[in-house]
Parts: structure tokens; sequence; C-alpha cells
């Protein structure tokens, strides 16, 4: 034990007798690894960023798309997603939704406004805060009812008038009942086919009457806690191809995005990470060069420790040890540079700060396993000196 | 040890130059011996075969009864360890260490613990007489404390046998001197095998056995009597 503390000791006494030889050694390692540390973090907060894109955007669901003609019924639309509730385990909750697009208009004033024919559960996915009065329901049937988004009632505002409960609006031609209006709603797009605050959300069966291009559908599904979304959206898929067998269906879910976001990103830092790793190559060559130069310079010194009992492994390990010890000091403060400029850089962005423990590890291993390899040929070098030629020459 | 018709010859660019040409020695536990000769004449290859730093390419070295031929790198380097100390002219003092680590470093190949490292460096530095500069760097010291901290790295594993290439060399007559009596000191008091080489005659005449070399061979080989019986 005492061996490999003096080893160590030796080592460090050796590298602080010619500081500037060390300290440029150092450099090229610190600058290495805090490249590596820099960019695998800065790939990692990137993941992270786009991901908190994500969050709470309706993890659960899984959402179907489809288009057919105008003749077909909302009968049919409700008896498909009735035959999705019974064959396929794991749903909790099914919106069944159509959208379309058209002109608001009161009173003078117009917008332009999206219409979205909506059963009573897309408000139980949504839960949207009411402002005024209440949401529709599936009760109302085929009356045109609707409840009002809050950026078309901020529209109205602005000209002055005040939409409320009971007002009657025009959308393309066919007079609408206000029963409600809503607060701000974020969109998300997993969970609302187009943005609620510039919609005019009424029941599903009153749409015919509001919209003559009913084609587009979607059905919305919550899954259960725990559910897995790509056996669902595989079983989702096989039931929907035979009942819908001419139709071009779309089945996504958020986390298949988030799935595909973390494997551009595993790219992303992956090329990150090499570039980083490259640097870091060249602060190793770095190193091995001035070991070489040090072997060169203190050969006395060597054939002296041979002459007085110093056997090949002691030499070799010597040198391998100051090649260490230089890059393990060298990739920790890279650790502390590296670490400083991801932070820099995700501020810079807006973005909160992460450390990924990979990039220390990664960092600071990698830096050690730089020391060795590139340590060794200098360390070899050093022990295969011979003692009559260093101890008499000059 | 033993030397039986050693040659060692030296490769080079334009052929080889044998540098010891069939030497033949018997040098007996506690002796004080000088080799001499002009430079070229082989001593420090001898001596380099005396310390098991060079083989000899033809003959036969045996130290204390053992073929050094058959043994390993590793097992050479132990031997050197334990039983040889090595003085040479320009010191060989590692500058970035103070004078009891320097003396120390043979004890780290030993596997020697801190604290007996310690003391048993700082007794040979006493033996020497530089207890006072124990902590001194070799930069610190003068040429005649630099040699005996030399000295006193040579000593601390308590080799049976010491080999000074030229120790006086580098150094002033007085301070010289001053070595010689020590090494004659250690010789006399410890039973050291001392083995000097030298260029210097007086030196020479101090030891009790001189080996004349020339071109590789083995001129004379006189011991003075009448000096063995006076320090006795």
């Amino acid at each position: 034990m005492t061996y490999w503390r003096r080893l160590i000791t030796h080592a460090v006494t050796s590298l602080f007798s010619s500081p500037l030889r060390s300290a440029l050694a150092l450099l090229g390692i610190v600058i290495g690894s805090a490249a590596v540390i820099a960019m695998v973090n800065i790939g990692h907060n990137a993941k992270q960023a786009m991901l908190k894109q994500f969050e709470g955007m309706g993890a659960q669901s899984t959402t179907i798309d489809y288009q057919q003609g105008a003749e077909t019924s909302v009968a049919a639309l409700l008896d498909l997603r009735d035959h999705l509730y019974r064959s396929i385990p794991g749903l909790e909750i099914i919106a069944a939704t159509t959208t379309g697009n058209g002109t608001l208009r009161h009173r003078g004033q117009s917008a332009f406004a999206s219409v979205v024919g909506a059963t009573d559960e897309l408000f139980a996915i949504l839960e949207p805060q009411l402002r005024a009065g209440r949401l529709t329901a599936d009760l109302d049937g085929d009356a045109p009812h609707a409840v009002l988004g809050w950026k078309l009632y901020q529209d109205f505002r602005q000209q002055g008038i005040y939409l409320g409960v009971g007002d009657i609006v025009v959308f393309d031609d066919t007079p609408v009942m206000l029963v409600g209006v809503l607060e701000d709603f974020p969109h998300n797009s997993f969970l609302s086919p187009t943005p609620i605050n510039n919609s005019l959300i009424a029941p599903l069966e009153s749409l015919r009457r509001l919209n003559q291009d009913t084609s587009r559908w979607r059905l919305t599904a919550v899954r259960a806690e725990g559910v897995d979304y790509e056996l669902v959206q595989e079983q989702l898929g096989s039931e929907l191809r035979r009942r819908l067998p001419q139709t071009m269906v779309r089945i996504s879910s958020p986390e298949q995005l988030i799935e595909n976001i973390e494997k551009q990103t595993r790219i992303l830092t992956l090329t990150l990470g090499a570039i980083g790793g490259v640097s870091l190559l060249v602060g190793g060559i770095g190193v091995m060069n001035i070991m070489l130069v040090s072997v060169s310079e203190r050969r006395r010194e060597i054939g002296l420790r041979m002459a007085i009992g110093a056997r090949v492994r002691d030499i070799k390990l010597q040198f391998l040890t100051e090649a260490l010890i230089l890059c393990l000091a060298g990739g920790c403060v890279g650790l502390l540079f590296g670490i400083a400029t991801a932070f820099g850089a995700t501020q810079y962005f807006g973005h909160p700060f992460e450390l990924s423990m990979a990039s220390v590890v990664l960092g600071v291993g990698v830096s050690t396993l730089v020391g060795l390899f590139f340590g060794y040929h200098p360390a070899v070098a050093a022990a295969k000196l011979d003692p009559v030629d260093t101890l008499y020459g000059d | 040890m033993v030397l039986d018709n050693v040659r060692k010859a030296y490769g080079h660019a334009t052929g080889s130059v044998e540098a010891l040409k069939g030497i033949n020695l018997s040098i007996e536990r506690g002796e004080l011996i000088a080799i001499v000769g002009q430079s070229g004449s082989g001593k420090s290859t001898l001596m380099n075969i005396l310390g098991m730093l060079a083989r000899p390419t033809a003959g036969r070295y045996r130290f204390d009864g053992r073929d050094v031929a058959e043994l390993s790198a590793d097992q050479r380097a132990a031997l050197r360890n334990r039983s040889i100390g090595f003085v040479f002219q320009s010191f060989h003092l590692l500058p970035q260490m103070v004078a009891v680590e320097n003396v120390a470093l043979p004890l780290h190949y030993r596997q020697t613990s801190e604290a007996e490292a310690g003391e048993r460096a700082r007794r040979a530095l006493v033996k020497v007489g530089l207890e006072a500069r124990m902590h001194h760097k070799p930069g610190e010291l003068s040429g005649g404390q630099q040699q005996r901290v030399a000295i006193a790295r040579a000593i601390v594993t308590h080799p049976r046998v010491l080999l000074a290439d030229e120790p006086t060399g580098a150094l002033d007559s007085e301070t010289g001197e001053e070595i010689l009596s020590l090494f004659l000191e250690l010789n006399r008091n410890d039973g050291i095998t001392t083995i000097m080489v030298t260029h210097n005659p007086e030196v020479a005449a101090r030891c009790e056995r001189c080996l004349v070399l020339r071109d590789g061979m083995l001129l004379s080989d006189t011991r003075s009597f009448d000096k063995h019986i006076s320090l006795a």
C-alpha cells in the first residue's frame, strides 16, 4: 500500500517540478473533456426542452384520424366508437369529433373561426374552464347550441361587442345560440383537433347543420393507467382495417413522438459527444508527446532508478501514474468548464439546466482511459532505456 | 564476485567494439579495490558488469556463487537493490526531492513502510554526517554534500558491495579527500566491499588492491599488503 502511495507522491512531485510542461499537457485534456461534457450536456438539455413541450400533453392518449365522405352518418361514427370501446381493452374514454372552418358573424363584425362537433367526452378529456354559461352536451342533440372559444370572445370584445350566454351568432349563414363562453385554453394538438380558443364547440349531431364538409373525423382515446400505447395502436389498427377497409386511418400517440424525438436527440447527442471525443483524443496525443519529452529529459533519473533496483514494471508504473494523474486532474477541471459552458448555453436559449450524470461519468471516465492509453507508450519507452546509456552519457 | 573470462562487446554501425577482452577476476568480501585506467580502457564497462547493469557477451560472472546470466532482469534489479550500492561521479540525485527522500529511494523499490524508510534514511544521513541538511534539496547543497547524500543512498539498504565510479571526479581536492575518507571508513567499519573506478593515482594508492585496465584487458592486479596490515 505504501508503494502505491509513494508512487502517487513521486508522480505528483515530478509533475509539479516542471509546472509549465504539466500545465500544457493538462490544457489539452481540460479542453477535450470540457468539450465532451459540454456537448453531452447540451444535447441532454435540448432533449429535455423538447420533451417538456409534451408535458401534460395527454400522455395517455391515442388519436385516430380519418377522412370519409359527407354521406357518412354521425351514427356510424358513434357506432364505430362503441365497437372500439367493447373490443379493445384499456380505453377509458373515447371522444368523437369532427371539425370545419368558416366565418363567425354578429352585429356586423366577423371573425374566422373553426367549428368542432364533439361528444361529451371531449370536455371530460380537455377539462376547459368556463367563463360563463355551460358546456354543450350530447343531450343537446342536434340543437344549434355552441360554446365560444376565448380568443373569439376577445376578438369581438375588441370590436366593442360582448358576447354572452343566449346571444345568437351566425356561422356561415347558420344561426347558432351560445350556451357558454370558455376561458383561455392552451392548445394541445393531441387532445383537441384544432385550437379551442379559436373555435365554436357544438354537439356532434348538430354539426351537419353548421358545416357542409364534415369529412374529417377524429376519435380521441384516453388509455387507462399503465396501458402500453404500442399494443393499443396495434389493436386499433387491426380493428379499423376491418371496419373501414377503404379508408386511410392515422393512429398516433404522444409517446411515439417522444420516442422519435428521443431517438433523434440520441443521435444528436452521440454526434456532439463524438466531436468532443475527437478533441479529447487530440488532448491525449498532446499528453503522449509531452510524456515522451519528459522521459527523454529524465533519462538519467530513469537509469538511476534502475540501478538502485527499479524493475521494468516499476518504471512503467511510475510514468503511467504520472499520465493518469495528469489526465484525471484535467478531466476534473474540464468537468467544471464543461458544465459551466453547458449552463451558459442553456441560459442563452432560455432552457432550465439539468446536469446529465452520464456526461460526468463519461467525461471523467474517458479522460482516465485517455491517460492510460496515451501514457502507455511513453511508459514503455522509459522502461526500455538502458541504464548504462543513460548514466554515463553526456 | 568472480569474473571468468568475461568479455563485453558493444555493437556499432561500423561493427562491434569489444570493451572487455577476457577479464579474469575474483573479489572477496570486504576488499577495498581501485580500478584504474585511461578513458576507453573499459573500466566503466567493468563496473557496469560488476554492478549487473550490463551483461557479458561471453564468459561468466558469478555474484555470491550465482551465475548472473541465469537471473532475469527483475531478479537482477532485486539483487542490485539488496546487495549493491552505486555512487556516480555526477551524483545523480533527483532534483525535485529533498535529501532524505533521495536517500530513501532504494527502499521504495523494496516495499519498505513509510516510517521505517524515513528512519533508515535518516540514520544513513547521520552516518555520512548530513543529518542537518536532511530536508534540503540537492540544489541547495554543495558538491561534497550532494555526494554524501548519494553515498547515504547507496548504503541505506545495507549493501554488501559499494560501486563508485569516479566519486571524487567532480569535487575539489579537499572535498574529495573527505569523501574518500568516508569510503575508507565504511569499508573499514562496516566491511562493505568497496570498488572505486578512478583515474587519480592518489586515490588508487589508498586502496589495498589496484586493478589496472588497458584496452579492455587486465594489465595488473596488485595488492599492497603493507597498507592492509597498517589499516588493521
